[in-house]
């Protein structure tokens, strides 16, 4: 076979043309990845920009936050003295209405213990919001659960009543910071911790009810944490109880497998009714922290070890190994195996406890979704709502609580 | 004094004309950052003390969709964009003279 003249010439061009497509795709490819690559490191730039400075415990945005959530409070008093609040019958509201006011204690409580030059300014404004949380409306969720029982009016009884806990820690932290606080309601507040401390060291498995039924190992976590910073504030010795706590947390509350503990048990057998969860493992290693740093350590190398990263954004498993679901409640919706509230609740952990790196990966997540800015009187995420940036102030200023 | 300006404005917007689709998402997405803003705080989004206003719920959820394209999809196009303008002129430069290499090279055979 021979070739003319013509044909080399057209196979010359062929070859011309093939070689030019292949440079072509070539750097269409390069200057995708080009692309790829900017994006890789542009989103995560721009939602972590702040982490370093949370972690630094910058004033501006730890003040700028308070400032927002002082502002919630003061408009809540403002409708709450406009119309006579009407109980919150809802379950889930009520608890939301609770956490809030709580969380927002919390964070200023926090504060006032990183900057004692703050304390003036803001340990007023956490006992108010303390108190907010105790108020009849705030439990009368509760109270409906308990078929009618109030918890501050069944003291002496066996029921554990424990979603109060929340509000007790907030006053706890409350009188740590205000030398001004109420003595009335001091008064109140030690004989809820009295009976809480009565009713846990009563409980061979460490639990006690949050509903009929229904007991909640982070929400005991709650209840010892408001019982350690009882102790703190007043001087008085709860060792006995908060030893026999984290002795049960130890051995029949966390999973051994994962290192969760379990979202629900039951507080007289310590059988398990649900999952070991993510979600209840990084509030309730928030919480282990006011009463001892290694049980708090202990539940947040388990959070870490069930961390996913991808492109520099980081986020907490919710379901321990060998369990599945799609989140409740307490979680938030579950994708891809994560929730919304570990990851929002590991923050904490990672920031009191130094796991710096875990603290840039969860808080890029935090504000691609959390929508943060500077619009209003300080610094808000915008998708948040009160509650989320309640939650996230309490968090984002985590590390002075912790036990010493 | 005028004449400078409007060149200057007029290659900026020349500069700009590739990338007119970027820069209106970039501007929908701070309008509609804004605007949530405002709507999220009257409406208490997610607060559970008022009820969740559904309005505001999706426009979150297109806030978010906006947010994504402009935290993902604006670099990586822009930065492809550029990139490709940088090389489709020394590639077209290069890709002639080779064209004109082969074309001569053809030529001198097919005369021998």
């Amino acid at each position: 076979m021979r070739c003319t003249p013509v044909r080399t010439q057209k196979s010359g061009v062929a070859l011309v043309w093939m070689r030019a497509t292949y440079q072509r795709l070539t750097l269409r490819l390069l200057c995708l990845l080009l692309g790829l690559l900017a994006a890789r490191l542009f989103a995560p730039w721009a939602c972590g920009r702040d982490a370093q400075a949370w972690l630094d415990g910058d004033a501006a945005l730890q003040n700028g936050l308070a400032a927002e959530l002082i502002a919630f409070e003061a408009r809540d008093d403002a409708e709450r003295a406009r119309a006579r609040p009407a109980a919150i019958g809802d379950r889930f509201s009520g608890e939301w209405a609770l956490v809030t006011h709580q969380m927002t204690a919390l964070g200023l409580a926090q504060l006032c213990l990183a900057h004692p030059e703050l304390r003036a300014r803001y340990a007023p404004l956490a006992t108010q919001a303390a108190l907010k949380s105790m108020l009849p409306e705030m439990r009368d969720f509760g109270s409906r659960a308990w078929h009618g029982e109030d918890a501050l009016h069944s003291l002496a009884g066996s029921h554990g009543h424990a979603y109060l806990a929340y509000a007790a820690l907030a006053v706890s932290m409350a009188r740590l910071v205000d030398p001004a606080f109420p003595a009335q309601r001091a008064a109140s507040h030690d004989a809820l911790i009295a009976a809480y401390e009565r009713r846990l060291l009563a409980s061979d498995t460490g639990l006690i009810e949050t509903y009929p039924n229904e007991a909640y190992p982070t929400d005991v976590a709650a209840v010892a944490a408001a019982i350690a910073v009882h102790g703190r504030a007043t001087g008085v010795n709860h060792a006995r109880v908060l030893g026999h706590w984290l002795e049960r947390v130890r051995t029949r509350q966390i999973d051994a497998k994962s290192g969760f503990v379990f979202q629900r048990m039951s507080a007289t057998s310590g059988h398990p009714h649900d999952a070991p969860r993510g979600s209840g493992t990084g509030l309730a290693a928030y919480y282990a922290g006011f009463v001892d740093r290694g049980l708090a350590e202990q539940l947040a190398q388990a959070l870490f070890r069930h961390e996913m990263t991808f492109g520099g954004f980081g986020a907490i498993g919710e379901y321990a190994e060998g369990h599945v679901g799609l989140g409740d409640i307490d979680s938030g919706p579950v994708l891809f195996g994560v929730s919304v509230s570990a990851t929002g609740f590991a923050l904490a952990p990672a920031r009191a406890l130094g796991h710096h790196a875990s603290f840039e990966h969860l808080y890029r997540t935090t504000a691609l979704f959390g929508l943060p800015t500077t619009l209003g009187k300080g610094f808000w995420f915008s998708s948040g709502g009160p509650i989320g940036n309640a939650l996230l102030f309490a968090f984002l200023t985590s590390g002075p609580e912790l036990a010493p | 004094m005028t004449a400078p300006v409007t060149t200057s404005a007029r290659r900026l917007a020349q500069l700009a004309r590739p990338f007119r689709a970027l820069l209106l998402l970039w501007l929908v997405y701070e309008c509609s950052k804004l605007a949530f803003f405002y709507l999220s705080r009257r409406h208490g989004l997610l607060q559970g003390v008022s009820v969740v206003n559904l309005g505001t719920l999706l426009f979150g959820v297109w806030l978010l969709l906006l947010r994504f394209a402009v935290l993902f999809y604006l670099p990586l196009t822009v930065v492809y964009r550029v990139a490709r303008r940088a090389t489709a002129g020394a590639h077209g430069r290069h890709e002639a003279s080779t064209r004109g290499r082969a074309l001569d090279q053809a030529a001198r055979r097919r005369r021998s």
